[in-house]
């Protein structure tokens, strides 16, 4: 399922020429619509790779589960620090589960 | 390149006891010499000063250390000396650090010492893993330029250029108008002394003149500002004179001259068009002209503030003076040469060429551009009155007789030979004059400020007029009299030279076509009593607005200014220092103030600019720089830097520019791909003490909350300390200093969060007070994301808390920090706490 942008938070990366939601996406789908507000072009080819979600400096953007894994109300969300990356998973009847990875980005 | 194991070594300052009085120091030294990075730990009791350079000998030849860790209280001096005898020995400055265990509440000794103990463990580790990290900075230092860059010849402007050539520092002054003196020089008599300001004015330029240091250029303005502060480039745009360097001034032209032009028509002066000001605005132009029935519209732009607005003045009362188009400069006429105003002259009239004994006339001169080189720039572009026409009661403009207090000094002047005086007025011949105060000023639909000097003018202007005549009857209507300091003798003098002062402002000034005398009808609140008075004339004391030179300026620098159009500056701790590195702001044009304000507002600024007007400037290497590889060009940095120091270089990278960068370190808050490092407390060094926190938060019982505060060390810092030399602070709080609460990067908040710290609290300026403009503004913004994602991760919200905290707030930083640990008590402990 292709990732929803929340246009309330959503500020364009600040009306540059390409925001970082565009450059990180594999398959160059994310793009600014004319108000500035960022948008997934064509919907069906969205891989949930989930890269635009854990870049969005504001954090507009939210990747809906494909209902092959999870349900309607089922999330997953990540939140991104300095040297790791932290899952928080929660089905549909509210059951929480939390992961944290370090990644291997070195300076 | 392999890795070097970091070589610490670590003094405990144990004098008189105060650390081991409080904590088991024989357990920290053990834990601490297990750490393979610490080469050595040794606990000092006496005076540091007499055996340091030993232990640093031995620790350097043996050991090879190379980076030293200071724990416990040290004074200032001490620091300094310490640091000095680490340098001189070839340790780099910032391969230091000190750790007060009295800022992390360890030697608090009404706290279970056990909870401290096994804290200050805790803590020892997290602040190794930061020195570990530490790296060898050196300062940098960039080229400058001696000179300074003056816009504005007015007072302002020439006393400073007057003391800094006397300094010995060139300057290059840049006034619009023909000749120096701005709009002192149109006036008829200072304060207090009631000396002639031209007398004034000269004694300060005549010895500047003559000065090679010293770099005129009239009818010019700036139209453009490259570069940074110890090397601006500024385009400087010049208006043809049509009168070169040979003219002096005999007067011959202006006797055959055939043009009469009326004060109505605007000096001469450099006008840049419109392109230039308006470089992103193209369509605005029409717009703003449409709209001139208002002085001051308001509109409400996007973010729902009142943003002021002034049109082009236009005065609709009667002339009184009138000029030839060849007359000397003006206001003052220095430089000597004449100026013609060409626009005016007849077509094919050469008659001023004709006559000139020197050939000085060109009528033929072009306009040109310049470039001017300089260290820093000071704004003293001034004020301009404001529209009392705009106030339709008073009829300025429709009757005759009614003068705005510019015009009235104006009218006191002494005769000027150049300028014709129209029949009409004469204030020896006037019997009755009134002055109604506050004209426009401090008024919710006009200026809702006070100008502070009209009610002082007035007096001034009554004195005067009493000088002139004594049988003159004066009528002053005000709201209140605001003569403030030693001004009040002149207001004292006014009333005992028989002026009545009316407490009440008129609403409306008729004119009696028969008599040929202005009336004006008031309620006296004091004697409660309807009473008329019968004039002659009527000043109106308007009130001061920055001047079209001053908002021309501010477009073209891009400089913040307030919605009244003044320069903002930090009024209490900075005056003259806008938000643009390098620019300096004086006088009229940062807030109303009067001349001897305005001479030491331009000293304070001149004097603040010294630091980029030596040989060079000096940069400590604490600047943020961008790591290229990381940073993905969102240009969010770019964006929202307070003093837009960050630009693009050839690689689209962001790159601050040294001398304007403040080192608040913002960028490095904003940065959402954690890209932007600031020297000496880069994102490492706070997240490897993270870490370490997180992996030792077990000092405390597993119910209780650990917090980690990150506190502005302008503010909230200090704040903090207080509180806890005073033992207020529960143990739960491990501090963190930060340059800027802005500079706190939402990684770091989550790096907290997900390794089990339970709540983040940020102490940042209260509202309006940080010192870097909106760091706190950019924090806040920032948080309310990060806490609506915790939201959407089913987290408590009240896991991370923001406060603004003032330096001598340690009660409320107290209060703040126990609610936050009492709320983390009631949700329990984080989820992801091992």
């Amino acid at each position: 399922m292709p990732p929803r942008v929340d246009w309330e938070k959503c500020d364009g990366c600040k009306a540059q020429d390409e925001p970082l939601c565009e450059q990180v996406c594999p398959g160059n789908l994310m793009t600014l619509n004319k108000d500035n507000k960022a948008y997934c072009r064509p919907l069906r080819h969205c891989w949930d790779c989930m890269s635009c979600t854990k870049v969005c400096p504001v954090g507009a953007i939210e990747t809906r589960m494909p209902f092959q894994i999870g349900y309607h109300g089922a999330k997953l969300i990540p939140m991104v620090g300095t040297n790791s990356i932290t899952w928080t998973c929660e089905d549909i009847y509210g059951n929480v589960k939390r992961y944290r990875y370090k990644n291997r980005i070195e300076d | 390149m392999a890795k070097q194991l970091p070589k610490i070594g670590i003094v405990f300052n144990d004098q008189g006891e105060r650390l081991s009085a409080a904590l088991d120091i024989e357990k920290m030294v053990a834990a601490a010499s297990k750490n393979k990075a610490v080469i050595r730990t040794d606990v000092f009791t006496s005076p540091l000063v007499d055996n340091f350079e030993a232990w640093i000998d031995s620790s350097l030849s043996e050991h090879g250390m190379d980076r030293v860790l200071f724990y416990g209280g040290f004074t200032e001096q001490q620091k300094n000396l310490l640091s000095r005898t680490l340098q001189k020995a070839g340790i780099n400055p910032y391969m230091v650090e000190w750790f007060d265990p009295l800022d992390q509440g360890l030697l608090n000794n009404k706290d279970d010492q056990a909870v401290r103990d096994k804290k200050a463990l805790s803590l020892l580790k997290t602040v190794l893993a930061r020195v570990k990290n530490l790296e060898p900075l050196e300062p940098e230092e960039l080229p400058a330029n001696e000179r300074t860059l003056i816009l504005g010849g007015g007072v302002t402007g020439l006393h400073t250029a007057a003391s800094l050539v006397k300094q010995g520092k060139p300057v290059t002054l840049v006034e619009k108008n023909s000749g120096l003196g701005g709009k002192v020089a149109q006036l008829a008599r200072f304060y207090p002394r009631m000396c002639d300001p031209h007398c004034g004015l000269e004694h300060v330029l005549f010895p500047v003149l003559e000065q090679e240091l010293f770099d005129l250029r009239t009818l010019a303005k700036v139209e453009k500002l490259d570069g940074s502060p110890g090397r601006f480039e500024a385009t400087v745009r010049h208006a043809p004179r049509y009168v070169n360097e040979q003219c002096d001034g005999c007067g011959k032209c202006e006797t055959v001259c055939p043009v009469d032009l009326n004060d109505l028509e605007p000096l001469p002066e450099c006008r840049l068009p419109a392109e230039v000001v308006e470089k992103d605005k193209t369509e605005g132009a029409e717009e703003s002209q449409a709209q001139d029935e208002h002085a001051v519209s308001e509109e409400a732009d996007a973010s729902g503030e009142h943003v002021f607005s002034y049109d082009t003045p236009i005065t609709r009362r009667e002339p009184m003076f009138t000029r030839k188009a060849i007359h000397p400069s003006m206001p003052m006429p220095h430089p000597v040469a004449y100026v013609i105003e060409r626009e005016h002259c007849p077509p094919q009239c050469r008659e001023c060429e004709k006559v000139c004994p020197n050939n000085a006339v060109e009528l033929d001169q072009k306009e040109k551009t310049e470039t001017v080189e300089a260290g820093a720039v000071l704004l003293a572009t001034g004020w301009d009155r404001y529209r009392t026409d705009k106030l339709d009661g008073y009829a300025y403009g429709l009757f005759p007789g009614v003068v705005d207090n510019l015009d009235m000094e104006q009218l006191l002047s002494p005769d000027n030979p150049h300028v014709k005086r129209l029949q009409g007025i004469s204030p020896a011949e006037l019997t009755s004059v009134g002055f109604i105060q506050c004209v426009g000023s401090r008024d919710e639909c006009n200026l809702p400020y006070c100008s502070s000097v009209c009610c002082t003018v007035t007096m001034k202007q009554i004195l005067e007029l009493k000088r002139i005549n004594p049988d003159v009857q004066c009528y002053v209507f005000y709201m209140d009299v605001r003569t403030s300091g030693f001004d009040e003798s002149l207001y004292r003098q006014a009333r005992e030279s028989g002026a009545v002062f009316i407490n009440e402002r008129p609403s409306l000034v008729r004119y009696d076509e028969s008599s040929k005398k202005l009336l004006v009808d008031a309620h006296d609140q004091i004697l409660d009593r309807k009473l008329r008075a019968e004039l002659d004339l009527l000043v109106l004391a308007g009130g001061m607005r920055p001047s079209d030179g001053s908002i021309e300026a501010g477009k073209i620098l891009r400089m913040p200014t307030d919605k009244f159009g003044f320069f903002e500056t930090h009024k209490q701790c900075y005056p003259a220092e806008s938000q643009r590195s390098g620019i300096f702001v004086g006088g009229c044009a940062r807030e109303p103030m009067n001349v001897s304000q305005s001479i030491e507002s331009g000293a304070k600024a001149a004097l603040e600019a010294q630091v980029f007007l030596g040989k060079s400037i000096h940069i400590e290497p604490t600047y943020p720089v961008v790591n290229d590889k990381k940073c993905d060009q969102c240009g969010r940095c770019v964006e929202e830097c307070p003093f837009e120091v960050l630009s693009y270089n050839e690689k689209e990278i962001p790159v601050p520019d040294l001398a304007k960068c403040r080192q608040c370190g913002n960028c490095m808050g904003i940065c959402p791909k954690v890209a932007v490092n600031l020297g000496h407390s880069n994102i490492k060094q706070y997240s490897s003490q993270i870490e370490v926190l997180g992996e030792n938060t077990a000092f405390l019982s597993k119910k209780e909350p650990v917090i980690l505060a990150f506190l502005c060390e302008n503010d909230a810092w200090l704040a903090a300390r207080e509180a806890q030399a005073q033992g207020l602070v529960p143990q739960n709080v491990v501090a963190m200093k930060v340059p800027c609460a802005g500079s706190v990067n939402n990684a770091l908040i989550a790096d907290a969060l997900s390794i089990g710290i339970d709540g983040v609290f940020v102490g940042a300026c209260p509202e309006d007070t940080c010192h870097y403009v909106k760091g706190n503004k950019l924090i806040q913004k920032r948080f309310d994301d990060l806490a609506e994602k915790l939201k959407s991760m089913s987290m408590d919200t009240e896991r991370v808390t923001i406060a603004g905290i003032g330096p001598r707030d340690a009660e409320l930083y107290v209060s703040s920090i126990s609610e936050c640990i009492e709320k983390l008590r009631e949700k329990g402990p984080n989820p992801f706490k091992m």
